[in-house]
């Protein structure tokens, strides 16, 4: 292997520090990781994923199995990337993965002598149950066989780098930059339409940069782009790679922005990722060459032919100074050929007796010695190839004479080419066998978004690639409604012998038992052999989806792009049958593998999701409180004073509004204002109790049931007006409810004037509670809120510190209390202003904490509570519901399963000791050993700063009955058995003269 | 009058972030001169007039294209709802058959523009933001970071976004850190 | 993706809407006392192979509901209309 002074697509005036495991690469800019390996003479470059043998660099391109490298390091280190695809730059360090100690040394290689039993279906056949007692066992196998089998090592550390995601829309995306693609978009951009093309490579021109330069092709490409750069409606991306092709005509692209450069700089995103919608495609992805199968065919030296003349004229690389060539068709006598002319000595080895005279007449006037009716038994070297067993074969690919040995330092294999349909047939299935071109291929269907054009429909000429794109771009464009004229094609050019023409059916070479000599390989990612298919055969495997998962073909991470063909080729002819009838499996995306971080984009971190905050948010913030995520929202959790601890600053907050005066922010309620004539008719209907009597200036309670009869929501709500109501719900059910509420007026009453908007955005909310709420209030406000002026239940609309405000009398802590509702531009003002009346009357913020604490001493319910698994019977609402009239689940609360006594019902709890009981808890009786489910289970739970004590609330069977029972309240995750009194859910001051008063 | 304070005021700190150069991006955020919205029934036409002859407007207007009067501008958001911004009171125009409601507190303007405004929307909002397609006039009901907000164009490289208030920052915050690699500069809260 | 067609909005992407429910049953009159229509709306469902209605919810778009066919074989969408002037 060695870099050839001239020629290639490099540039040598800009060489780059590039390093594998330490040794520095020549490399130059426009070389990719692999090539400057091979320039370096690198052919060892990574060790297989089962039996640990060694591997060098195979192809140039997305489909390679072996040259998979860790590339950079610290948290910035990638496993697993394809050097033929990582572009070399500037600074770019590489190590081999796989292997242990090191890549030359693998004492993972003991595993090729112990193949036998590694055979296909290893896993399935050694790790059958059952396991006794546990799956200890397996899980141990599994971290050994992990450890030695996997690939790159993923970093640990989190990843420096932005990701962008974007969405795009245009007429006509062209995926791929070959001839086909380039034509197509010219046809559809002359027409007018809006087109996106995009290619994977850094360059356009697909398989004609693999010409020699300055050819007819560099000429074709220049004149062709010149044109579509000029194209305002054309936008193409180069680097970019179309992964995933999905209903709705959404393609999923992944453009590596800045993965060329050592670090983004200027914020640039390292990958971006382009969901894009076009109402037409056409896929012009080219083809992946085929692997002909031998034993030895994974050893380093060995190369896919068309990879073979990449390297040569691309790259400037000669990978050998004694090359075989060996092939079943006439695309490898190019390779022959440009070999030859780099003064290489040239074997080329044809499975075919005939070959056309003109082919073989230019390969030898190259200087190529031609053995046709020939193949390749073995390739022979230890680390690397050093030389080729070829034996004459007859037509059924099996030896047919004696072995004559070339010592050779590459041999290259071309068995045909697969066309790349995977984006067709991750949206439309499984593609159909072409006998003519020996091929998968899209079947014709001209109805269809997404169109196959050139060497992936299989076209037979370059006249036929650039008249079928023409056609493809043109139909495209007229789809979508462009009207323009697509012009005349861009003139074909000579490219000798073109793609597979000619292609036998030979992909092996067999003995006369019909074997393969050695080990040879079909899926080199996963090391899956003839033989292993063999094996999966006489086990009766027949199906191709069984066969993949029984052997592993095709389930690495190269999706079985080499593999696929060669194995549905063994499966035919151990089965008797024709190609078409074995079947092939459908493509999933990712075409090729696809980071994690281009998915996520910016949704990760703090933005995973977003972030709802209170417009009290910084006063917390600012004033000290621990805050806790409650849904999307922020709340204070608690306002720790000097280092108290969560259990010391909520006994404190609560016990300071049932002796003094609190405030909390609830402006997270859900609020949502009911207008219109017919809003008493809908609260009617949507609640369990009764609206039509509620007056102007009143609020109430209210309860509301989904369509099965389960507890939705609770809360009050307040008529503002003739036909305006505010109705407030639990945080958590906000938009459940809204959302609800909006599909009944939109589908089944409809007959309804009724109008549902959420008014969360509008109002803050602050509760204001204690004995000293009243006093603080209407010093501030200089309303009159005596009781006879406001009593519970009742509104007034006031003004704090000149912002016009509604103040609600209601309480959920049982003291006397307030909501106090201001618009939420204001709330900080209002909030500021209260706190700083509030001196006089020791007015200090309490969170959620203390508020749960206040709410459980109550009984009422709340979100643990209101689980959708709760009725109005179990909660001990029952007397809310109204029988005079229908509401939603009015029916289905009556199911007897709902009905029965014994479900579990709302209960207080008094629990014994200074722990407290964990919510989830599972509830026992006394003397009952505790297994199973239980009696019930703790609900919420709290201290109790007014009882003194540790409660909860639970749900237990026959709840009420049991009222003053010893029981078991026991927490299996962490061992705790605790003793409690079964007690009245309403532990303080049930006559409620406090909040009354 | 008490001022209305933006849920972006601890949130904005003028100056220029990301990359180096001219700002692609500039972000900015405007206090509404008042949101209302008026909700009707199958005679939306006729009851929504009055309201319409008050702002100066003719029409209940598409679901694409806003409308602009003197001091107003209005977007039909569904077939029986508008949104108008306008520091008129239009309490006295709620009726039996018009449901009016004060939403002044409930959103914020996040005001976006600059030569690269449109790739940056294109981040944010699953909708075609081409020129083309979204012109100056035009508004959409969309998400943007799963916040349901309304994005008008308001000129060739300008758009503002109407975000609930206890979405703002968050909303602001993706904006921001999307816009990053464009150079941004943020303005002074208007 | 699926892709709706929203009457109001016009196309966009599923991570706007919201899924509702088959749109194929409807729900009893509110005084309908009875339990077996109540079972049959909220539990009993066909589970068909092609086209069916659904409602779709706009929740990040116009908030209407809307009713939408799709195939359950071929992940077709078909029409999409608002479920307050949906007659069928």
């Amino acid at each position: 292997m060695k870099r050839l002074d001239q020629g290639g697509r490099i540039d040598r005036s800009k060489p780059l520090n590039v390093s594998f495991d330490g040794q520095s690469l020549p490399a130059f800019a426009g070389d990719t990781l692999s090539s400057a390996m091979l320039a370096g003479g690198v052919s060892l470059v990574g060790r297989s994923f089962k039996y640990h043998r060694p591997r060098g660099v195979f192809s140039a391109g997305v489909e390679e199995p072996g040259a998979m490298v860790h590339l950079r390091s610290g948290d910035r280190h990638e496993p697993n990337a394809r050097a033929t695809v990582t572009e070399a730059f500037d600074g770019l360090v590489s190590t081999s993965q796989n292997a242990w100690p090191n890549l030359q040394f693998d004492i993972g290689a003991a595993n090729t002598w112990l193949s036998p039993f590694f055979s296909a279906g290893f896993y399935y056949k050694t790790f059958i149950g059952p396991f006794k007692h546990s799956t200890k066992f397996w899980m141990m196998c599994e971290t050994v066989i992990r450890k030695a089998a996997g690939m790159g090592r993923a970093s640990l550390l989190s990843d420096p780098d932005r990701y962008e995601k974007r969405g795009a829309y245009c007429d006509v995306l062209v995926i791929g930059g070959g001839v086909a693609g380039l034509t197509a978009a010219l046809a559809a951009g002359r027409a007018g339409a809006k087109v996106l093309l995009v290619e994977q490579d850094t360059a356009l021109g697909g398989a004609l940069l693999s010409d020699p330069v300055g050819g007819a092709g560099d000429a074709w490409i220049a004149s062709v782009l010149a044109e579509l750069q000029a194209m305002d409606s054309v936008r193409i991306l180069t680097r970019t790679t179309a992964f995933g092709a999905y209903d709705g005509d959404t393609y999923a692209l992944v453009e590596r922005v800045t993965d060329h450069l050592r670090v983004p700089e200027d914020a640039q995103p390292r990958q971006r990722y382009w969901q894009v919608h076009a109402k037409r495609a056409i896929m012009a992805t080219g083809a992946i060459e085929r692997p002909l199968v031998f034993g030895g065919n994974d050893l380093p030296g060995v190369m896919l032919a068309g990879a073979v003349r990449t390297y040569l004229n691309r790259f400037a690389v000669l990978m050998g100074e004694r090359a075989v060539v060996t092939t079943n068709n006439d695309s490898a006598y190019s390779v022959a050929a440009d070999l030859a002319r780099s003064g290489a000595l040239v074997t080329l080895v044809d499975m075919r007796a005939e070959v056309a005279a003109d082919t073989r007449a230019r390969a030898e006037k190259a200087g190529v010695f031609i053995l046709t009716g020939h193949g390749v038994l073995q390739a022979k070297g230890g680390k690397r190839l050093t030389s080729v067993d070829v034996v004459p074969v007859d037509r059924g690919s099996r030896t047919s004479g004696a072995v004559r040995v070339i010592p050779a330092d590459v041999l290259a294999i071309s068995g045909g080419w697969a066309p790349a349909v995977h984006l067709w047939s991750q949206r439309f299935g499984k593609p159909v066998y072409d006998a003519a071109s020996g091929s998968f291929i899209a079947p014709e269907d001209p109805d269809k978004p997404l169109q196959p054009a050139g060497i992936c429909a299989a076209a037979a000429s370059l006249e036929d690639v650039i008249t079928q794109a023409m056609r493809r771009g043109a139909e495209a464009a007229r789809a979508t409604g462009a009207t323009g004229a697509p012009g005349d094609s861009p003139a074909a050019f000579d490219t000798g012998a073109f793609w597979q023409n000619d292609l036998s059916p030979n992909w092996a070479v067999f003995d006369a038992e019909g074997r393969c000599k050695g080990k040879a390989f079909v899926d080199f990612q996963h090391d899956v052999k003839v033989s292993d298919i063999d094996q999966a055969h006489l086990e009766g495997y027949v199906s191709v989806e069984h066969l993949k998962r029984y052997t592993t073909l095709g389930m690495a991470t190269d999706q079985g792009k080499l593999a696929n063909i060669n194995a549905l080729s063994r499966m035919a002819e151990l089965r008797g049958m024709a190609i078409p009838e074995v079947g092939t499996t459908t493509f999933r995306p990712p075409f090729t593998p696809i980071t994690m971080g281009a998915l996520v984009g910016h949704e990760h971190g703090r933005h995973f999701r977003p972030t709802r905050l209170s417009p009290l948010h910084h006063w917390h913030a600012e004033n000290g409180a621990q805050m806790t995520e409650a849904g999307a929202w922020m709340r204070p959790w608690y306002y720790p004073e000097k280092d108290e601890d969560l259990r010391a600053a909520y006994i404190r907050e609560a016990t300071h509004v049932r002796t003094h005066v609190g405030i909390i922010d609830v402006s997270t309620l859900g609020k949502i204002a009911v207008q219109g004539p017919d809003a008493a008719e809908f609260l009617n209907r949507v609640y369990v109790n009764g609206w039509k009597t509620l007056a102007i200036g009143r609020l109430r309670y209210g309860v509301m049931l989904r369509e099965d009869g389960f507890v939705m929501d609770d809360g009050a709500t307040a008529r503002l007006g003739e036909h305006d109501y505010v109705m407030t719900t639990t945080t958590a059910n906000a938009a459940k409810v809204l959302a609800f509420a909006e599909h009944l007026l939109q589908t089944a009453w409809k007959d309804l004037r009724v109008h549902v908007t959420s008014v969360t955005d509008q109002w803050a909310a602050f509760a204001i509670a204690g004995p000293k709420s009243r006093a603080l209030l209407q010093t501030v406000s200089g309303a009159d809120l005596s009781r006879d002026a406001l009593p519970n239940n009742h509104w007034t609309l006031a003004q704090i510190s000149g912002v016009p405000v509604r103040i609600h009398r209601m309480s959920y802590s049982g003291e006397l209390a307030y909501e106090v509702y201001v618009p939420s531009g204001h709330a900080a003002h209002v909030w500021e202003a209260l706190l700083s009346a509030g001196d006089d009357f020791e007015l200090r913020p309490y969170g959620t904490e203390a508020m749960g604490a206040l709410r459980i001493e109550k009984g009422h319910v709340a979100g643990p509570e209101l689980d959708g698994r709760t009725t109005l019977k179990d909660l001990g609402l029952e007397g809310f519901a109204s029988s005079k009239k229908p509401f939603v689940g009015s029916v289905l609360r009556k199911r007897p399963v709902l009905e029965d006594p014994e479900r579990p019902t709302l209960v207080g709890l008094e629990i014994d000791g200074d722990t407290g009981a964990k919510a989830g808890s599972l509830l026992f009786a006394a003397n009952e050993e505790p297994k199973g489910h239980g009696d019930g289970w703790v609900s919420s739970t709290t201290y109790s700063p007014a009882l003194g004590r540790n409660i909860a609330l639970a749900l237990l069977k026959n709840g009420k009955a049991r009222t003053g029972e010893e029981i078991r309240v026991v927490n299996f995750v962490g061992g705790e058995d605790l003793k409690a009194r079964v007690v009245s859910p309403q532990f303080f001051d049930p006559e409620g003269d406090r909040q009354n008063g | 009058m008490v001022e209305v304070r933006s849920p972006l005021r601890e949130r904005i700190t003028p100056g220029q972030f990301g990359a180096p150069g001219d700002a692609g991006v500039v972000l900015g955020n405007r206090t509404l001169a008042g949101l209302w919205q008026i909700a009707g029934w199958s005679d939306f036409d006729e009851a929504a007039d009055p309201v319409l002859q008050a702002l100066g407007l003719t029409a209940l207007g598409s679901y694409r294209q806003a409308q602009q009067a003197a001091g107003v501008r209005a977007w039909r958001t569904a077939p029986d709802r508008m949104l108008f911004e306008t520091p008129q009171d239009l309490t006295p125009f709620n009726s039996a058959a018009l449901a009016v409601l004060d939403l002044g507190h409930a959103r914020t303007c996040i005001t976006l523009s600059g030569p690269i405004a449109r790739d940056v929307l294109a981040q944010v909002i699953a909708v075609d933001t081409a020129p083309d397609v979204l012109k100056p006039g035009m508004f959409l009901q969309t998400g943007l970071h799963s916040v349901a907000v309304l994005v008008h164009c308001t000129g060739p490289d300008a758009f503002e976004i109407l975000v609930p208030v206890t979405w703002a920052e968050s909303v602001w915050d993706i904006l921001f850190e999307n816009a990053l690699p464009y150079g941004i500069a943020v303005r002074e809260a208007a | 993706m699926i892709r709706i067609n929203c009457p109001i909005c016009g196309l966009r992407s599923e991570t706007e809407f919201t899924y509702g429910e088959d749109a194929s049953v409807t729900r009893p009159a509110m005084d309908e006392s009875a339990a077996q229509p109540w079972l049959d709306y909220v539990f009993n469902r066909d589970n068909p192979r092609g086209w069916h209605r659904e409602y779709w919810h706009h929740a990040q778009g116009c908030r209407q509901w809307l009713v939408l066919e799709r195939n359950t074989l071929t992940h077709e969408i078909g029409t999409c209309r608002l479920a307050r002037e949906d007659a069928a």
